[in-house]
């Protein structure tokens, strides 16, 4: 069985409550974001959302493992470090392949590299995990706004980082009930 | 966690006054005892505040420690122990580096998860001071010496400071944390309590210089315990000197692969005296030195014939490395605590991992360079903590700290190649290592063993060697000549001071005491 490693697992205000009964990925970002003012003073409100966005990334990835639109296997989080890599596992092509979450409360925005700081996504890929330089289908955002600008997608990464924007999260999990007692048994299994 | 008899009784001499120094030899769980004076006295704390009309504020308690490494270590520790007492607190870092918590634990309504802030901003200190009053819990502080300053500007009450390696607190750079430097102008450190922890007590001639036997500066020493002491009550180990023959094997070589070859063979046969992986912490000569020696080929060699060999290298010019991979300090730590009894590793430092860093299966050191007692002892420290199994077996008197033969980690060895003859520069060196440990107990003539020239392949006492082996002889005779030196010396000393003190008092005598006296 996989396990989830994501601290977040151990962090979250009431890890149980965020998932009780959640079928959509809009119920899930509507808890995180209630849950995450709680208790701004014990965690910051925006790193709480992004933590838990990982955490079910990590679910995602994990309990999806032959569906072409992730393609990610033997995935693990990277915990320690801000190098802009969430997580690395191994792509399509069985190359090293490379993660990262963006958590955005609007799901219309479009990311851009220096807005959202992806640059460091794509060096940190290249230069410490050695994801192949020609890759187009090892770098993956994963990100509840819309999806990549386009002068970010087509110009700066030059169509080498694929993501799965919000439409392409309610695609996959909305109302999929095997992915959320899924992700809900690991939860119970990691915690035990 | 229990606490040994001598932390106890530190925790309570402190207890007692509000500034002082506590010196205990590295390995004695000087931070168990600053985690329980912490947790002892949060209480304490809170009437305090209220004493000084100031009952919405929290208490907040300052760890400072003179490396980020070592400072995450306390962190770690300590904030473990608070938890352990179900002591609910609010943390932050106060140094230029990143630490990160990922502690895996079931955080509870009573003990729940507190992010963990890392800065040296003064105004993110004050929000960090103003979310735990919010929160109504203890602030609890760790940094650096160099960071200390920020703490001061952010002007939070602070109620006890516990400085680590409170040596470092000698000099003008830091001294403004224990007193007032008028020189410099910089505002004293100022809390209610204060103490200096410390296993090398760093002295100055006059007891009004800036020693720490200036007791206005420091405060009286409240708890002392000597290292032969602490390995006789089977909390250390006693150190142990291990001369590697080298011969003229170097003859016509470079400086560079004369010492990796020493490292080497130092190596080689110090993993025959350790019943588990050998594990030793070479102290180079500088981050150059150091760089060369770990990209050295033999080096590199050593890694792809010994699988479980690791090469561990660490500087303030280089990031950490692992067998030559770069990693994040706090990876770097926790790999070397995480060695297993299996692993073998080389540990190439300069002076990083010199103090505090608690990593229990380190065998021995090899100093490369010359080093003052303090860097001396503090290293040699790293090697004389016990091995897990050993201090459980001591505890549970299953063990006597003298039953040597029966523990797995009997000594904490130092490891010197000798290269053809002894010079006057590593003579010299030698005594001042046989007189810093004097304090251990140390005895040349069991305490320092070589291999036989011919014959035994184990190194053995030099006192016990075979008296046709000239070469080992003449090692003994130089190490035991040292001995006695050292020992007139201390008579002499010692006859000096009597002499002193009875000119001083004969000088305050009346003349009828003057004539009793005679």
């Amino acid at each position: 069985m996989e396990k989830l490693v994501h601290p977040f697992l151990w962090k979250c205000h009431d890890i149980e409550g965020l998932l009780t009964d959640v079928k959509k990925i809009s119920t899930f970002c509507t808890r995180l974001e209630q849950q995450s003012i709680l208790y701004p003073n014990r965690y910051e409100p925006d790193m709480y959302k992004g933590d838990g966005f990982e955490l079910f990334g990590e679910a995602l990835i994990k309990l999806s493992p032959i569906d072409n639109r992730i393609a990610i296997g033997n995935y693990e989080p990277v915990i320690d470090g801000d190098t802009g890599v969430d997580g690395v596992g191994v792509g399509i092509d069985g190359k090293i392949a490379t993660v990262q979450f963006k958590y955005r409360s609007n799901t219309a925005q479009l990311l851009t590299s220096t807005a959202d700081h992806l640059s460091n996504f794509t060096s940190a890929s290249f230069m410490k995990y050695g994801v192949d330089p020609k890759t187009k289908t090892n770098m993956l955002i994963i990100t509840t706004a819309e999806g990549l600008h386009y002068f970010t997608d087509n110009e700066m990464f030059q169509n080498q980082v694929r993501c799965l924007g919000y439409n392409q999260l309610k695609e996959l999990v909305d109302n999929n009930i095997l992915f959320w007692d899924a992700f809900r048994n690991l939860i119970i299994e990691n915690k035990k | 966690m229990e606490l040994r008899q001598h932390q106890i009784e530190a925790i309570e001499a402190l207890q007692k006054i509000n500034e002082g120094i506590i010196h205990l030899p590295t390995g004695t769980g000087k931070t168990n005892i600053e985690a329980v004076s912490i947790s002892n006295n949060i209480d304490n704390a809170y009437n305090w505040l209220k004493d000084k009309n100031m009952p919405d504020d929290v208490p907040v308690f300052v760890v400072l420690a003179p490396r980020i490494l070592l400072c995450n270590q306390l962190y770690g520790v300590i904030k473990n122990i608070l938890l352990e007492q179900n002591r609910d607190c609010h943390y932050l870092i106060v140094h230029s580096g990143k630490t990160q918590d990922n502690l895996k634990r079931m955080w509870t309504a009573e003990l729940p998860f507190r992010q963990l802030k890392s800065t040296t901003f003064v105004k993110e200190i004050i929000e960090e001071y103003e979310k735990a009053k919010a929160e109504k819990v203890p602030l609890i502080i760790f940094g650096t010496y160099d960071s200390s300053e920020r703490i001061v500007n952010a002007g939070i009450p602070v109620y006890m400071i516990l400085c680590d390696e409170g040596q470092y607190l000698v000099g003008t750079e830091f001294n403004w944390i224990s007193h007032e430097n008028e020189e410099s102008g910089i505002k004293q450190f100022n809390s209610h309590r204060k103490y200096y922890f410390t296993a090398t007590l760093k002295e100055t001639i006059s007891d009004e210089g800036l020693g720490m036997n200036n007791s206005n500066l420091f405060g009286p020493i409240i708890y002392v315990k000597t290292p032969l002491e602490m390995i006789n009550a089977g909390e250390i180990l006693r150190p142990r000197i291990h001369l590697v023959d080298i011969g003229n094997k170097n003859d016509g070589i470079s400086e560079l692969d004369g010492d990796v070859n020493a490292i080497i063979q130092s190596f080689i046969e110090h993993r025959i005296h350790c019943n588990i992986g050998a594990k030793l912490l070479v102290v180079t000569k500088g981050s150059e030195h150091l760089n060369d020696i770990v990209h050295h080929p033999k080096i590199q060699n050593l890694l792809e014939i010994k699988p479980n060999l690791q090469i561990f290298d660490i500087s303030s010019m280089y990031h950490p490395r692992i067998n030559g991979k770069e990693v994040r300090r706090e990876e770097f730590l926790k790999r070397l605590q995480g060695m297993t009894d299996v692993d073998e590793a080389i540990i190439f430092h300069i002076n990083i991992l010199s103090e505090g860093i608690d990593v229990p299966g380190i065998t021995g050191i090899m100093p490369m360079n010359t080093m003052g007692l303090s860097k001396f002892l503090q290293t040699l420290g790293r090697a004389s903590r016990l091995h897990v199994i050993d201090r459980k077996k001591l505890y549970e008197k299953i063990l006597k700290f003298n039953e040597l033969e029966k523990f797995v980690k009997s000594y904490a060895w130092i490891i010197v190649p000798i290269y053809g003859i002894i010079g006057e520069d590593l003579k010299e060196q030698i005594r001042e290592w046989i007189y810093d440990m004097r304090e251990h107990g140390f005895r040349a003539a069991e305490d320092v063993v070589i291999k036989e020239s011919k014959g035994r392949a184990i190194p053995v006492p030099i006192g016990g060697i075979n008296e046709r082996d000239t070469r080992a002889r003449a090692l003994f005779d130089v190490f035991v000549e040292i001995e006695h030196e050292i020992e007139e010396k201390e008579v002499a000393d010692k006859l000096a001071v009597e002499d002193f003190r009875l000119d001083e008092r004969i000088k305050h005598m009346s003349d009828e005491e003057l004539l009793k006296f005679d």
